[in-house]
């Protein structure tokens, strides 16, 4: 399947980088191989799969920053279309959004590769684990280190928002239906797949109502 | 036969896991502490507990962890496919379709919408680990110092996770 141009990724690399990586810059500008991109997806979601702790919302920010501000393969529109896809659907946030990003880029080979690497480090630590189980309780220090990392994916979630809010939030009106959307999940604690698809039956009836008006327009011109 | 449990039981929890992580851990406990009694009631906390302090998602921490337990390695690969599989299917088929109504006009307005929405999506999830997470003043100097650094430096966000570790040890022990 060939994929849609990132918006705005490839040409934002030719401006922002220069000198040395020329060569580099050569292979982004023209359209990243599939073997290559399948490889740097498999890489990305490797990375991705063996530091997503706290859930998969805390990893978002790594996987921007391979994919978005590394190596430009997406913009942060298309980026965050993913997350709302990954959402509607079944399963973990993380191989739901390795099975997105490689599908886009790359075809089912891609999704496949991307979905490989986020799958592999939990399926080989949990195998150890379940091998070598000593029924050892977790030591003082063990707890120490998670105490500590558990606020940093309270950070993480957070930049996540406020990174992404930039290219998603533009306007007063955006502002308002994040702050609605936000108080349906967190006070009213509506279902995110309920919440989405009111998201997207709304934005069906706003255009509906925009192509409305332009046609009665037109009728009171001729 | 218990090859084929195994897959249709973890498919079964890869389909049905909306919302992910806590989200699952009823689906996975009901399928194989209730139903199948594959693992014990305790053996399931020890689980969740594992799950916690290891990376990856709690579907294929579970899968590979429950499997192996059932049927050796074998199961542990088969439980893994199993609950992987839903979310490829299904996202795959997704992704397609969205790619190619993605120039359209109507679905402009839609994403316009929703973009928003997945910023609230986002803080919610925040919100949510909130209080496990920030527990006393300790933890929440780390939690700031590492939003700082991520909001305005270029800092790798494995590294600010890898310092909070580091942290936790010489602050909160």
């Amino acid at each position: 399947m060939p994929e849609q141009q990132p918006r705005t990724g490839l040409l934002q690399s030719e401006e922002s980088r220069s000198g040395q990586q020329g060569r580099e810059q050569q292979q982004a500008t023209q359209q990243p191989r599939p073997a290559f991109l399948c490889r740097t997806l498999f890489w990305t979601f490797l990375k991705v799969g063996a530091f997503t702790f706290g859930g998969g919302y805390a990893m978002i920010p790594l996987i921007r920053q391979e994919l978005v501000a590394g190596r430009q393969l997406m913009s942060d529109d298309d980026f965050v279309d993913a997350l709302a896809v990954v959402q509607c659907s079944p399963g973990a946030v993380a191989i739901n959004t390795a099975v997105f990003v490689g599908q886009k880029l790359a075809g089912i080979a891609g999704a496949l590769s991307a979905t490989l690497g986020a799958a592999i480090p939990s399926f080989l630590i949990l195998l150890i684990i379940a091998m070598a189980l000593g029924r050892a309780a977790p030591g003082k220090t063990l707890e120490a280190i998670f105490a500590g990392v558990r606020p940093a994916v309270v950070a993480l979630i957070a930049s996540a928002a406020l990174k992404l809010s930039r290219s998603a939030i533009r306007s007063r009106v955006d502002l308002g239906v994040a702050v609605l959307g936000l108080l349906a999940l967190s006070v009213l604690r509506v279902h995110p797949a309920i919440v989405i698809t009111g998201a997207i039956v709304t934005g069906l009836a706003l255009s509906g109502a925009t192509r409305l008006a332009a046609r009665r327009r037109q009728n009171d011109v001729s | 036969m218990t090859y084929l449990e195994i897959f249709w039981s973890f498919f079964r929890i890869g389909l049905f896991s909306f919302g992910g992580g806590y989200a699952m851990v009823t689906m996975i406990r009901h399928e194989t502490v209730v139903l199948y009694n594959w693992i014990s009631a305790t053996e399931f906390v020890d689980l969740i507990a594992i799950s916690e302090m290891t990376p990856g998602p709690i579907g294929i921490n579970s899968a590979t962890f429950i499997g192996y337990q059932v049927a050796g390695v074998p199961g542990s690969l088969i439980a893994t496919v199993a609950v992987v599989l839903p979310s490829l299917l299904i996202v795959s088929i997704l992704t397609y379709a969205f790619v190619r109504l993605q120039s359209n006009a109507v679905m402009a307005r839609v994403l316009q919408v929703l973009r928003p929405v997945v910023i609230s999506l986002i803080v919610a999830a925040a919100i949510v680990v909130l209080p496990s997470a920030i527990t006393g003043p300790g933890t929440a100097v780390i939690g700031v110092v590492c939003l700082g650094l991520l909001h305005f430096t270029r800092v790798s966000p494995l590294l600010v996770l890898a310092g909070a570790g580091v942290a936790g040890v010489i602050f909160l022990r």
